[in-house]
């Protein structure tokens, strides 16, 4: 088996990060995983706390990557390394998005205003680009529920239109019951998931992402995988060895009909 | 056994499509189905407040009439239900809807929206809380537009955060999740409530709260809640 992490921040771009591309290499390796999806905040925190509200966007454009560049340099024959986003925007309500397979010119594509953007400006402009989207930690506190028509089922294929998926764990929490409830509410929509970390530093423990039965070269690759649920969710128990298609195993049930 | 709808609208007091119900057709249907008494939770809020068909009202005008369409259910139903006051009340701070359940005309009358809109949730749930015996319940807390309240109370402090959730919504039950607000209650231990949100001519009348004891006011009301007296109906049980 391989595993990646799907939800990752390093310091270099996330303010609420302290992870430096050389611990995440370290942390990551001692866990056993094949590579990692740089997933650093785009929001306005970032454009405040890191000093970019002035830059233009070009400039913006090379902040942000670079992130990514330093985390791949760092991870040289060690660990895969995939660009990734998590982006925060106001519409309907705040929310955040997963976003992988990104490059520069996505964003650039998201322009200077990006927070404003709504949910399905965002998530064209991602499919656009090839990518795929995933909501952030869905339930928590302080998020609001967002329709379930703007995601797409599990055996739909893929819709411009449509959220990929949420993240049905999300290992910074430390609530299991806020992930079981994501997980329930993934198998009662009929949701796709994956799981993260959410690694903002040495405090958090790696152990969110995807399995694979085989290695994942490239970000593309890594689209495909997802698109054909061609991995299992990294649950508190572990690997659902085995498991080739995106079937749960749920650890808690406490959602009684 | 008595039965008791917490969650019922009129179209008395409400905003642009909540509810088109009268208070006539709501008595039927509640004595129709077995009810002993109903709490009005008529819109109260921003979204009152910001709806076309309240332009230009004073706040006096609109408590006025928020206060007369209670008065006019509790006419209409005469000794056959019980009336009390409650409010579906919305806020800037958090989106979706909470029950307000102890509530005076007083406190509707002398409600400062220019404070309340202005508060952070959790201060505006503390003010609610310290303004007299008043109980809050989200209502549909799974509802597309509802927000994530943290009930694990990380603030400590019981006026900081709502009382509980309602865990059955019978009109709107299939775009509602009732069963993972169910399973949110339990997990956290605070209170579930139930009603029908019975808000147009022509739905069914269904949920609320089965005590052992009469609710004949605000006190029985608030007593009953708060010493989780009653059990949950759900559907159109009688």
């Amino acid at each position: 088996m391989y595993k990646y992490e799907m939800h990752l921040h390093t310091a270099d771009v996330s303010p609420c990060a302290q992870a430096t591309p050389e611990q995440v290499v370290n942390a990551y390796c001692e866990k056993g995983y094949t590579g990692v999806n740089v997933t650093n905040h785009w929001s306005r925190e970032v454009l405040h706390y890191m000093n970019v509200e002035g830059f233009n966007l070009q400039e913006r454009a090379d902040f942000f990557m670079n992130g990514y560049l330093k985390m791949k340099e760092a991870a040289e024959g060690k660990l895969s390394v995939f660009c990734g986003v998590e982006v925060q925007i106001d519409q309907p309500a705040y929310c955040e998005f997963l976003i992988y397979n990104i490059d520069r010119d996505f964003i650039l594509d998201l322009g200077m205003s990006f927070y404003k953007l709504t949910q399905e400006e965002l998530t064209r402009i991602a499919h656009d680009h090839g990518c795929l989207i995933y909501q952030s930690h869905p339930f928590r506190d302080g998020l609001t529920i967002l329709p379930t028509d703007i995601f797409r089922h599990v055996d739909e294929a893929m819709s411009r239109d449509k959220v990929d998926g949420i993240e049905a764990i999300n290992y910074s929490h430390g609530d299991h019951y806020t992930d079981d409830m994501a997980l329930n509410w993934a198998k009662e929509h009929d949701l796709r998931t994956i799981t993260g970390s959410d690694y903002h530093g040495e405090w958090n423990n790696p152990w969110g992402g995807i399995y694979t039965e085989k290695p994942i070269n490239s970000q593309s690759e890594l689209i495909d995988v997802l698109n054909n649920k061609q991995y299992a969710l990294s649950l508190p128990d572990g690997p659902v060895a085995g498991v080739s298609e995106m079937h749960p195993k749920y650890r808690f049930t406490s959602i009684k009909r | 056994m008595y039965k008791y709808d917490l969650h019922a609208l009129t179209s008395d007091f409400t905003y642009s499509g909540r509810s088109s119900i009268s208070a006539e057709e709501t008595v039927v249907a509640h004595i129709e189905a077995g009810y002993s008494g109903i709490v009005l939770t008529n819109p109260w809020g921003n979204k009152v407040f910001s709806d076309e068909q309240h332009a230009g009202k004073s706040m006096r005008t609109l408590g006025e009439e928020f206060i007369s369409a209670y008065e006019k259910l509790r006419s209409v139903a005469g000794n056959d239900l019980v009336v009390l006051l409650g409010a579906e009340m919305s806020v800037p701070s958090a989106s979706g809807e909470f029950l307000i359940y102890g509530l005076t005309p007083k406190f509707i009358l002398e409600y400062d929206r220019t404070i309340s809109d202005a508060m952070w949730f959790t201060d505006f749930i503390t003010n609610l809380h310290s303004s007299g015996d008043i109980l809050v319940y989200q209502a549909v807390p799974f509802a597309n537009g509802s927000v994530i309240i943290d009930l694990n109370g990380k603030d400590k402090h019981p006026l900081r955060t709502i009382d509980g959730l309602e865990v059955y919504n019978h009109c709107k039950a299939d775009v509602c999740s009732n069963p993972f607000a169910q399973a949110r209650a339990e997990y956290y231990g605070v209170g579930g409530i139930s009603g029908s949100d019975l808000s147009h001519s022509g739905e069914n009348v269904g949920g609320g709260i089965i005590t052992k004891s009469p609710i004949l006011s605000n006190d029985d009301l608030l007593t009953v809640l708060k010493s989780r007296d009653y059990s949950i109906c759900k559907g159109e049980e009688v």
